[in-house]
């Protein structure tokens, strides 16, 4: 951070600028929060105070008539970074105009933001965790503004995916699925390898981590192992999302845009601020479409999509050193999906999606968080608070034939509550640098996932299975159901609790700076289940008449883990920008499958027949201890990275590299049982190595900016034998080994009017290999989609046409056995369409 | 006189002896209720050769209907060495008891096995004999002869 190394940067004064509107002045208040001003003159009193001294440049800035003039002012501003510090009482303005982020680019924004790209972009943010500049921490990361979200049309988690190196985010299933695979970690259920923050709240379930994205003013991703900071999860890294603040901008927005597949996408939003102190937003978005795969066995789409959400933020000071931010955001998803096709895995052919049974997922999801924030002379303290809901339900053809074997409909309701606290050291560019917290959690789950047996189920999954071995006895005799479905019914609560204690201090010694910290993890996870099942069965040698059988599993269990995730980091601060070294150790909590429970209880179901008929074999097939199997363990890693920031050619070309080897112990991952079993489960994978290389380059030059990242990873099993197959020197499946994201942006000015231009746009993005099962012998070679879009915009408003995999190519995202039968899930075909946006 | 002394003295003798039985048994205790037995079933195949399976238990409950009768199960026993094992169930066996051991005896005894009547192994020319210690158990299960010797099971 530039400035002075001994002023209180309690209050920070941004400098914003829109030719259109004269001046902003962002104010960022106490609480670290901004809110927008026109003039001066709405200005407070503390803040006229605050502003007094950089009045002159402040005016120099009203009077911009045109870029020249401004670009002179920031070149002066630039020129003056490391002494303009105003440090009056009762608090320190701090402008922060450091070197290396860009401005956001908003669409008031009529500056070319290539020509500010030396200033550093001004951080709004009520974390105390975030750092203002990522640029100057120790940690590989990535930072999209406003504009970049906007511009590259990234709508949801899942469109980050290549964006940063070596995050693969597959958009497959449905919005309940959200699979993420950062450097090797990751997996497909349970567990995220990646913790997930909202406007500083952690998303605790993973169902809810693909939302639709809008008016998101920033996203950070941090790569690597976070669990100092952010606990439990951040296994892989942590993403940050910042929504739009009515402190960082006001008016109102609306956006509609409408595509192939009838996809169609409508934002309204306003941001306002009554008064200096005051500032709350709405923000609505629609997004519907047809879907792009079909079924083929009724001739209808098989992936639509409804998808609604609200925001409402409320902001304020409290008073000069308190303030709130409380955001609640309500979103409703509804959708068919699992456009899962055969796969014959000899031929490497693909069958058209055929499924008779309905595939449908229901989600609505509210959270509420609710952030205090202090900033004292000496210390900076924070509460979050937030109460996240969950109802969702998954309705699912698990056999995804025209068969009728199985459904699942999955159900669930969750209530989580987190509280967080945060102390930090006030003056961040002291020798000392601290942080402490403390961070709680509960969450309850209430599921039913009835899992139901059809005719040609019974009849292949189970009485195929039992009468092959009958019939080695009695040629003649048959085990029947009198039933043509069954349900297994299947009830769970997973209570999960958990507390924390974190912290983290750096030392600086003129450019060196050090930095270590601690976080000590308690979870209490729990499961009571209650399993049953009812048949009437015969066997036509010895039995007449149909005979009731009841099975039933009913326990509980409870497993506690204890948690220590230290980092270490030492860096070294160059003129040209950062160098650094770190060894953290991250860990991804354990828990509880549910979805292996109707294999297990299928599985006891045999048994207890065939031990009322009396029948015993040797060899029944897969046998489950349920408690030994439902359990899965935490996993552990340890990241040794060494990277840089680096910035050349006076700040116009943006480097930051990294080099990674990552331990991973007890790995967790997907695996399906044996034979023609109907579950998955989630099983500890011994150990793997991953070690890579990342990179990504952003140059910009006047009206051309140019973006390009790489990433690598070569993640193996060093120990994994699953009682079948010892897959040691395997590679981790799911995991891609290269992710490629090539960028290309260029700004026609139509006019001398900087606010007419045409923007081309084109994108690139590449992964691959990716290894389908721990065996290697399935596999997605690498593969790469185009992207494109053109722009034109004129004042306030902005019209884009826009199109996703050009090329139309044909590649597999997912890829899993059920029955014994192989799937894979094609990525989404050619997409094109139109939006607009206007800011009124 | 003399007659009462002879009388007497045979009364006594009787007495005597009589007492002697409550004290000190004579002959083995025959087996009753249900007990267990551990042991070796062997069936023969059609090829003419034995099919041999070890460490199988044969309940036994012995004058179930406080009679003459018994109740045989035979837990888990296979008729070849690739079929499964099958809980059988040989009821109303005659027991006849002998100074020594139990007689068992059966003829054209419909077995239950498998939720039901296992009229393809219907059991004829049973014979056996039980002890306190073992079984020893031959039959005709349908058309193959089986037999099985086996121990106490503790």
């Amino acid at each position: 951070m530039l400035g002075s190394k001994s002023r209180r940067d309690d209050t920070l004064l941004t400098v914003g600028f829109s030719l259109r509107e004269r001046s902003i002045y962002d104010i960022l208040s106490p609480a670290g929060t901004a809110h927008k001003v026109s003039s001066l003159q709405d200005l407070g009193r503390g803040e006229h105070r605050r502003v007094r001294r950089l009045k002159p440049t402040v005016n120099k800035v009203l009077s911009l008539r045109d870029k020249a003039t401004f670009l002179s002012v920031i070149a002066g501003l630039t020129r003056n970074l490391r002494t303009m510090v105003v440090n009056k009482a009762p608090a320190t303005i701090l402008i922060i105009f450091s070197l290396n982020c860009t401005f956001a680019f908003s669409q008031n924004d009529t500056l070319n933001k290539d020509d500010v790209k030396t200033l550093d972009e001004v951080v709004v943010t009520a974390s105390l965790k975030q750092s203002a500049t990522e640029t100057k921490q120790p940690v590989a990361f990535t930072t999209l503004s406003r504009s970049d979200i906007e511009k590259g049309h990234i709508s949801d988690p899942k469109s980050l995916s290549l964006l940063t190196p070596n995050l693969y985010m597959p958009d497959y299933g449905s919005k309940m699925t959200g699979s993420i695979y950062v450097r090797g970690i990751g997996a497909r259920m349970e567990q995220p390898a990646m913790g997930l923050y909202v406007d500083n709240v952690p998303v605790l379930n993973k169902n809810n981590f693909d939302f639709d994205f809008y008016d998101i003013q920033r996203i950070t991703v941090l790569r690597g192992p976070q669990g100092t900071l952010y606990g439990r999860n951040a296994i892989g890294g942590v993403i940050n999302i910042q929504t739009l603040s009515p402190f960082t901008y006001s008016g109102t927005r609306v956006s509609a845009s409408y595509g192939n597949g009838n996809e169609a996408d409508i934002a309204l939003s306003t941001y306002r601020r009554p008064s200096s102190d005051f500032g709350y937003s709405v923000a609505l978005r629609h997004h519907q479409n047809d879907g792009f795969y079909v079924n083929e066995y009724d001739g209808e789409k098989c992936d639509k999509l409804l998808s609604d959400g609200l925001r409402l933020r409320l902001q304020g000071r409290l008073s000069e050193r308190w303030s709130l931010d409380n955001s609640l955001s309500v979103n409703f998803v509804k959708q068919e999906g699992f456009a899962y096709s055969l796969y014959d895995e000899v031929t490497e052919k693909t069958q058209p999606i055929s499924h008779n049974d309905l595939c449908t997922y229901r989600r609505l999801n509210l959270n509420e968080g609710l952030t205090l924030l202090y900033r004292g002379d000496e210390l900076q303290f924070s509460s979050t608070t937030s109460w996240q809901y969950t109802d969702d339900k998954m309705v699912m053809d698990q056999d995804f034939t025209p068969k009728s074997m199985f459904t699942l409909a999955q159900a669930q309701k969750e209530h989580a509550l987190t509280q967080e606290f945060i102390l930090k050291s006030k003056d961040a560019n002291s020798r000392w640098e601290w942080l402490s917290g403390a961070f709680g959690f509960y969450k309850h789950v209430n599921m039913s996932a009835p899992v139901t047996f059809k005719k040609d189920g019974i009849d292949e999954l189970i009485l195929a299975h039992a009468n092959k071995g009958i019939h080695m006895m009695f040629p003649e005799a048959d085990l029947q159901f009198e039933e043509n479905e069954f349900v297994i019914q299947s009830r769970f609560q997973l209570p999960v609790f958990g507390a924390s204690a974190f912290h983290q201090s750096s030392l600086r010694f003129d450019r060196w700076k050090l930095t270590a910290g601690l976080r000590f993890d308690y979870e209490n996870t729990g499961i009571r289940y209650h399993n049953y099942a009812d048949i009437h069965y015969r066997f036509t040698l010895t039995m007449p008449d149909y005979k009731p059988l009841h099975t039933e599993l009913n326990d509980k269990e409870n497993m506690i883990f204890y948690e220590f995730t230290p980092r270490f980091s030492v860096s070294y601060e160059a003129p040209v920008g950062i160098i650094y070294a770190t060894v953290a150790r991250g860990y991804k909590t354990g828990g509880y499958n549910s979805q292996i429970f109707s294999d297990i209880i299928q599985n006891q179901m045999m048994n207890d027949l065939m031990n009322d008929l009396g029948i015993h074999f040797d060899n029944l097939g897969a046998t489950y201890d349920p408690n030994a199997a439902i359990a899965y363990k935490p996993e552990h890693n340890w990241n040794y990275e060494t990277g840089t920031h680096l910035y050349f050619l006076n700040n116009k070309l943006l480097v930051n590299a990294a080099l990674f080897y990552i331990d991973c112990y007890d790995q967790q991952l997907t695996v399906f049982p044996p034979g023609k079993s109907t579950g998955r489960l989630m099983s500890n994978a011994g150990r793997t190595s991953s070690y890579g290389a990342e990179i990504d380059v952003k140059y910009s030059y006047n009206d051309l900016t140019l973006t390009g990242s790489y990433g690598h990873t070569t993640a193996r099993f060093l120990t994994y034998n699953d009682g079948n197959e010892d897959y040691a020197d395997k590679y981790v499946p799911y995991a891609p080994q290269n992710t490629v994201y090539l960028c290309g942006e260029y700004r026609f000015n139509l006019s001398k009017q900087p606010a007419n231009q045409l923007l081309l746009r084109m994108d690139w993005r590449g992964v691959g290999r990716m290894y389908w099962n721990e065996s290697n012998t399935l596999s997605q070679p690498f593969y790469g989609v185009w992207g494109s879009s053109v722009s034109w915009k004129q004042d306030k408003f902005l019209l884009s046409l826009w199109g996703n995999n050009l090329t139309d190519a044909v590649h597999n995202i997912f890829y899993f056995k059920s029955m014994g039968n192989s799937f894979v899930q094609r990525g989404k075909p050619f997409q094109m369409g139109a939006s607009i946006y206007y800011d009124i | 006189m003399k007659v009462f002394k002879v009388l007497f003295t045979t009364v006594a003798m009787a007495l005597i002896i009589s007492c002697g039985d409550d004290v000190e048994p004579i002959g083995p205790k025959l087996p009753t209720g249900e007990i267990s037995y551990l042991g070796k079933a062997t069936t023969g195949q059609s090829d003419g050769s034995s099919y041999e399976q070890d460490s199988v238990v044969v309940t036994l409950d012995l004058f179930s209907d406080n009679k003459t009768l018994a109740t045989m199960v035979m837990n888990a026993v296979k008729f070849a060495s690739k079929m499964p094992g099958i809980d059988m169930t040989i009821d109303s066996v005659s027991v006849e008891t002998n100074a020594k051991v139990l007689l068992l005896s059966g003829e054209n005894i419909v077995p239950i096995a498998m939720g039901g009547p296992f009229l393809s192994r219907i059991i004829t020319h049973l014979h056996g004999t039980v002890t306190q210690d073992s079984l020893i158990v031959s039959m005709n299960g349908g058309d193959s002869p089986m037999s099985f010797r086996g121990g106490l099971k503790k």
